[in-house]
């Protein structure tokens, strides 16, 4: 009796679900709007009205189609919500919903292949990719909200309340219910876009770059993805004033270079192993003026060469910088290392690599800090030494000694006395104070 | 008079654990080290006032744990210790008398630890009256009792074994090096040893074993929630960073017993000295 009334229960839930996610829509709604793009001419504004409009849409003419509050686009599950293939769409103000789940093949609540497709103002759910770009230049991303399957269920999991599971945010090795979603907005093989003001939450990646080139990323807010941003093989873009929050991993650059990181707040990636920014061979890349607070490990610089880090304020994480000796030609200056339990996690002695330039170093918590002549350069160098080195990879339990206060005792101690067998930077010319100084 | 009456003359032990608790309390009214203790505890729960803003609440969990691994430890130690020489001069007499040494050095014990950890536990009460109260901050509390308490049991056990005051302070000195520096140098040490590598369960038990390394990794964990590095180290360390409050609790209830243990032995010691 009581199985049945389980069973009972869950069936009626199951289907009570099912009406909720099913389209509310009448297709004939959905006929006449894709009779009125028919029958639009290039350069027209189709104006859509409040209402529940049957997809998939397919627009392949240049036309604005602009949504009034309360429009909805719904998808039919089997693919694309709305396909471009002209240049010069622009879309605005919808609420797009329900393409297929088919990661093969790539599906999308918008998937675009026209050049300097515009969309903005629309806000994007139960889909798989939100807005995926594929080899279409010049396109424009704006004030879109999109929200992937995790945005309400399920938060960044929290080592003490969730339990520790080490590896699930390892990089792509392991399959969680995020690898099953689409990302937020996807660019594949294109140029020349920009993407400003979009909000992302709760799907697998923020923004994906993939041979993407010469793009502007600009005040972005993107939380509780997996990879805030993935980037691969994609040069000269520009990032500022975006904030990369509560994500699994954090973000994740590779293979590309010629970026600049501006501005940006890189804040709380914290699970196990995650980044605030992680850079592998990424080179002749501006890092500045960025926020990379609390997380697992701030920033991480693996084979590397040629990237200036000035500026930045590196706060309260685990390790706030770890640079391989594989990266060289770095230029770090003018950074505040404050309330991180290692500020810096090197395996050598990391002079491949300047830690002054121009005469200004960098501010270190807990710097001896004489300035004689009051130029706000400290007049003594400053060691920042790793006691753990190469001992996190071969023995990763050394870790639990961070912050002790035997560690710090030696901290304190290394610090005062160069031993060249210890692995660690120097700073020759450390800055006295976290102020910005012209 | 018969043996059955003689027997009727002994203290209970239940009389002898209550007396010797209300002798414990009103000798820590004329020690000053309770107050020395108490204004120390006060004035690092004061501390957290000096973060400013949201930080407030997280912050009020930092300082109140380098409060407790810089100084209240040593303070509660020191307190223990002078518990432990406070009847010194009495010390023959209340060793001869009927009840024994065992409910005594229990009702002194008992005294020492509610003394000890009701004043630790001041230490919240600046941040909790500035609104600070969070979970942080009850798990900072809360361990600060327990490693006050724990500290001052082996205060109280060394003075047992230690009678001498000047060699008694020198020794609790040592101690608290030791507990405080000495296990983190050792196990530093070791680290790259291949024996300790490859097993790094025993490396992580002595780490777990020291209640002011278990305390700091309990707040790190319970304040920073940041996946230390250390969490890829194998089961031990997993199972520690998801129980690491209750594995605090615990191994301060262990290492309470296990100073109790010492104390009466140092105590016994002493008497079979006589």
């Amino acid at each position: 009796m009581k199985r049945g009334g389980a069973f009972g229960a869950f069936f009626l839930s199951s289907l009570i679900a099912g009406l909720a996610m099913a389209s509310p829509v009448d297709a004939r709604l959905g006929d006449a709007l894709r009779a009125r793009l028919a029958e639009a001419g290039e350069g027209a504004t189709v104006v859509v009205e409040a209402g529940d409009y049957a997809g998939p849409l397919a627009i392949s003419k240049a036309v604005r189609l602009v949504g009034r509050p309360g429009a909805t686009l719904w998808g039919d599950e089997k693919t694309h919500v709305v396909t471009i293939t002209a240049a010069d769409v622009e879309i605005s103000g919808f609420t797009i919903r329900g393409s297929g789940r088919d990661l093969g093949k790539d599906q999308a609540a918008i998937h675009t292949t026209g050049a300097r497709t515009f969309i903005h103002g629309n806000r994007i759910t139960d889909s798989l990719h939100g807005i995926y770009v594929r080899r279409a230049n010049d396109c424009t991303i704006v004030n879109n909200i999109i929200l992937g399957d995790g945005a309400v269920a399920e938060a960044v999991a929290d080592p003490l309340s969730g339990g520790l599971k080490p590896g699930e945010s390892e990089l792509c090795d392991v399959e969680s219910p995020q690898d099953r979603r689409g990302n937020g907005i996807h660019l594949w093989n294109s140029a020349g876009h920009v993407i400003t003001g979009n909000t992302i939450m709760g799907t697998r990646d923020g923004i994906y770059f993939s041979f993407t080139d010469g793009t502007t990323v600009r005040d972005n807010t993107i939380t509780k993805v997996r990879y805030g941003l993935h980037y691969m093989y994609s040069d000269e873009n520009t990032f500022e004033g975006n904030l990369f929050s509560e994500n699994a991993a954090g973000s994740a650059l590779m293979y590309s270079k010629g970026i600049v990181l501006r501005g940006n707040r890189f804040v709380a990636n914290r699970s196990h192993r995650a980044y605030g920014i992680l850079f592998q061979s990424v080179d002749d890349t501006r890092v500045e003026e960025n926020l990379i607070e609390g997380n697992t490990l701030g920033f991480y610089l693996e084979n590397s060469n040629n990237v200036t880090v000035r500026g930045n304020r590196v706060v309260g994480n685990y390790i706030g910088l770890r640079v391989s000796d594989s990266t060289a030609g770095g230029r770090f200056h003018e950074n505040v290392f404050f309330g991180n339990i290692h500020p810096v996690e090197t395996s050598g002695a990391n002079q491949a690599n300047a830690w002054t330039v121009d005469g200004r170093g960098n501010y270190w918590e807990g710097a001896l800090t004489l300035d004689l002549n009051r130029d706000g350069i400290a007049d003594l160098p400053h060691r920042e030494p790793d006691l753990f080195g190469g001992w996190r990879r071969s023995f990763p339990a050394v870790g639990l000694l961070s912050a002790s206060p035997g560690e710090k005792l030696l901290r304190l101690i290394h610090s005062r006395i160069a031993l060249p067998s210890l692995p660690g930077v120097t700073d020759t010319r450390p800055l006295i104070t976290t102020r910005k100084t012209p | 008079m018969n043996a059955v009456s003689e027997v009727h003359m002994l203290p209970s032990v239940k009389g002898v654990v209550s007396a010797a608790l209300r002798r414990e309390w009103l000798s820590h009214r004329l020690n000053r080290f309770l107050y020395a203790h108490i204004a120390l505890v006060l004035v690092i729960g004061a501390l957290p006032l000096l973060t400013p803003g949201d930080g407030f609440s997280r912050g009020a969990a930092w300082w109140l744990l380098h409060g407790v691994l810089y100084a209240v430890s040593l303070s509660a130690l020191l307190l223990g210790l002078s518990s432990a020489h406070a009847e010194a001069e009495e010390h023959v007499w209340i060793m001869g008398q009927p009840g024994g040494i065992g409910p005594w050095l229990t009702g002194k014990a008992a005294g020492l630890v509610m003394l000890t950890g009701g004043s630790t536990a001041l230490i919240g009460g600046p941040a909790l009256a500035m609104g600070g109260a969070s979970r942080e901050l009850a798990v900072a509390m809360s361990g600060a009792v327990g490693v006050a308490v724990v500290c001052a049991l082996a205060g109280f056990a060394l003075g047992f074994w230690v009678r001498d005051g000047v060699r008694g302070l020198i020794a609790a000195v040592a101690v608290w090096f030791a507990m405080l520096f000495g296990v983190d140098l050792l196990l530093l040490a070791v680290a790259g040893s291949p024996w300790v590598q490859a097993h790094p369960d025993a490396w992580i038990a002595v780490l777990m074993a020291n209640p002011l390394d278990a305390f700091r990794i309990t707040v790190l964990f319970s304040v920073e929630r940041a996946a230390f590095s250390g969490l890829g180290a194998g089961a031990l360390t997993n199972w520690w960073a998801a129980n690491a409050v209750g594995w605090l609790g615990g191994l301060c209830l262990a290492w309470v017993a296990i100073g109790g243990v010492i104390a009466w032995l140092g105590l016994r010691r002493r008497t079979d000295d006589l």
